[in-house]
């Protein structure tokens, strides 16, 4: 028997010689600028589209403007600025007031983070994923709340995935299907086609959580920040030729969110959230959270009623409550082992979201490094769980907490096929 | 004063620097020694990514990452760069919390790489690769660095940033891992070296 020792010695040099070999001090330059340039841009930006918005918004609400749902002619991002606009000019940017907004004159694929080598195949539809347009876009969703979740960073290093939740209706949605079809390459077939999981429930509820869905892996196709039929961006990853797809289309982009921002107000006007939607919270731990028990069993869990089911997944089972983005993990073998606390989850202590490291620390002083980025600490009255957080390193802030889970400890191994599964 | 950052945020790269760019003048050699050295490591950080990875775009990507990160503490590293970025490589690569949820993962079938042939040294490294697919980032890591960069246990633990026994059950449960899902393994490493 040839000793293993040998065989991965020989096998993974060969296979390191697989690599090709190509130059990557530029990009290096780059991402190492937009790591730093990345949230001071972001936050003027919010800050002035907010301001932007709030004007546009008010002149509508004084104009009593309805929507008759016409498509707006749009051109390619070099096109002229449309003129049919239901709202006042202010309402649009144009490549030009974007550039000026954000001092970036290049709005290329990606090119802030991640140009291909090969140039080729590089049409998709939506904007680049890790662009300081996506920042843009996501920053102005965030100030009028819409984004009730967003994880920056997964996948390998902290720019190729990011994946973002919307509250909006579907109603509001609805009404950018000519948008949407007038974006080339973009039909709803296509958004289909890319798979990952739907709202499978029919229910109004979930509907109105899911209006903006994040669909995740398929076999062929990742996609990102899918709005249902209609995309703010677009990543696609194709097994047919291993290429990853980009578009920006920054102006089409940014007429889309402020758009959909004032629809979604007008739409909430005449149809106030559901009840759930405005006043749940929840508190994690020390044994869970609701119903929801670490260690209890999946059918126990799922007989609560409180969760509905993730598709896919063997071992480790993804759920998530109905009454708000928090998501369970659940494993065969002990049941569920980790629960993720959504945006208006809080600790007995009062950790939450969005709570700075410093708060972290005194809460739990007995807190302990996991990882980059990443600390736990024991949860009070629950020798088995521990509380497991992870930070935000954002230059010109203070350290929060931008994730927050309990699990039960040891952590439950099942995660990690999960993770790399799903 | 050297500042990469401001250099960086005023995107004054290599090439400008030769060219004599306006921008570039008061950074002295910082840059010029940066460029030199990921110009000199690319190639084995490539090596190194794609192994941790098993693709070549995420190994681009993260290489990239890594490098961009040694970028910006550049000023307190100079001589030991080159393991800060390693030690990087692996932290991004095996922290599990940046991979949850969304991961690519191999296709059913491993599409043609280049210098793909019918010998039996090709047949050996796809079966290879195509285990490797099937183990945890942190199992794969543990592996490259003890088998690859021949780093001992205490090394690999420190670069992970965990325990020795962490290592030891890393591997063992990697090496199972390998012997269940390619069984064909060391048949197949005989037939590879067969002169």
């Amino acid at each position: 028997m040839t000793d293993i020792d040998e065989i991965l010695r020989y096998g993974l040099d060969r296979v390191s010689n697989q690599a090709h070999q190509v130059d990557l001090h530029r990009l290096v330059f780059q991402t190492s600028s937009t790591l730093r340039q990345r949230r001071t841009v972001t936050r003027t930006v919010a800050a002035l589209v907010g301001v932007a918005l709030t004007l546009s918004a008010a002149t509508l609400l004084w104009n009593n403007v309805g929507r008759d749902g016409s498509t707006t002619p749009v051109d390619g991002p070099t096109g002229p600025t449309p003129t049919s606009s239901p709202g006042p000019d202010a309402h649009w940017l144009s490549v030009q007031e974007v550039a000026e907004l954000t001092g970036i004159d290049q709005w290329t694929d990606v090119s802030d983070q991640r140009p291909r080598a090969s140039g080729t195949g590089l049409r998709g539809c939506g904007i680049g994923v890790g662009s300081e347009m996506e920042h843009q876009i996501v920053a102005t969703l965030v100030d009028s709340a819409r984004v009730v979740e967003a994880w920056p960073g997964t996948g390998s290093g902290e720019v190729v995935y990011r994946v973002y939740r919307f509250y909006t209706p579907q109603a509001a949605l609805d009404a950018f299907g000519p948008l949407n079809h007038e974006m080339q390459g973009c039909s709803p077939e296509n958004g289909k086609a890319a798979g990952g999981r739907s709202s499978d429930s029919g229910s109004t509820d979930v509907r109105w959580r899911e209006a903006a869905e994040f669909s995740g892996r398929s076999n062929g196709t990742s996609s990102l920040i899918v709005l249902r039929d209609t995309y703010l961006a677009l990543l696609s990853w194709s097994t047919a030729d291993r290429q990853l797809r980009f578009d920006s289309r920054p102006d089409r982009a940014a007429i889309f969110v402020d758009e959909l921002v004032a629809e979604t107000d007008r739409h909430e006007a005449s149809n106030p959230r559901p009840d759930w939607a405005l006043s749940w919270t929840g508190e994690l731990g020390p044994d869970g959270l609701g119903g929801v028990r670490l260690g209890i069993p999946q059918a126990e869990a799922m007989a609560t009623g409180e969760l509905f089911r993730i598709p896919g997944g063997e071992d480790c089972v993804l759920a998530e409550f109905r009454a708000d983005y928090a998501s369970v993990q659940i494993s065969r073998r002990h049941g569920v082992v980790a629960i993720e606390g959504g945006p208006r989850v809080f600790t007995p202590q009062g950790l939450r979201r969005g709570t700075t490291f410093a708060e972290f620390k005194r809460m739990y002083p007995n807190f302990r490094e996991e990882g980059p980025d990443l600390f736990s600490a024991p949860v009070p009255g629950n020798p088995d769980a521990r509380y497991v957080v992870n930070v935000s390193r954002l230059e010109g802030e203070p350290l929060k907490i931008y994730s927050l889970m309990m699990m039960s400890w040891p952590r439950d191994t099942c995660l990690d096929s999960r993770f790399e599964a799903y | 004063m050297s500042d990469p950052m401001r250099v960086a945020a005023s995107s004054v790269g290599p090439d400008e620097l030769e060219r004599g760019h306006p921008k570039a003048r008061d950074w002295g050699g910082t840059i010029k020694e940066f460029d030199a050295f990921v110009r000199a490591r690319t190639p084995a950080f490539l090596r190194l990514g794609y192994l941790l990875t098993g693709d070549q775009h995420l190994a681009e990507d993260l290489v990239q990452s890594a490098l961009a990160r040694t970028l910006l503490a550049w000023p307190r590293l100079r001589t030991s760069a080159e393991a800060y970025t390693r030690t990087t490589m692996y932290h991004l690569q095996v922290s599990w919390w940046r991979r949850r949820k969304v991961a690519e993962t191999f296709p059913g079938e491993l599409p043609d790489g280049p210098g793909v042939d019918n010998t039996a040294g090709a047949v050996f490294r796809i079966s290879l690769e195509r285990a490797l697919s099937r183990l945890t980032p942190r199992q794969r890591a543990v592996l490259v660095l003890r088998y690859f960069e021949d780093r001992s246990e205490a090394e690999a633990a420190a670069v992970l940033n965990c325990s020795i026994g962490t290592v030891k059950s890393q591997t063992a449960r990697a090496l199972s891992r390998l012997r269940t899902v390619a069984p064909e393994l060391a048949e197949l490493y005989r037939e590879a070296r067969k002169p």
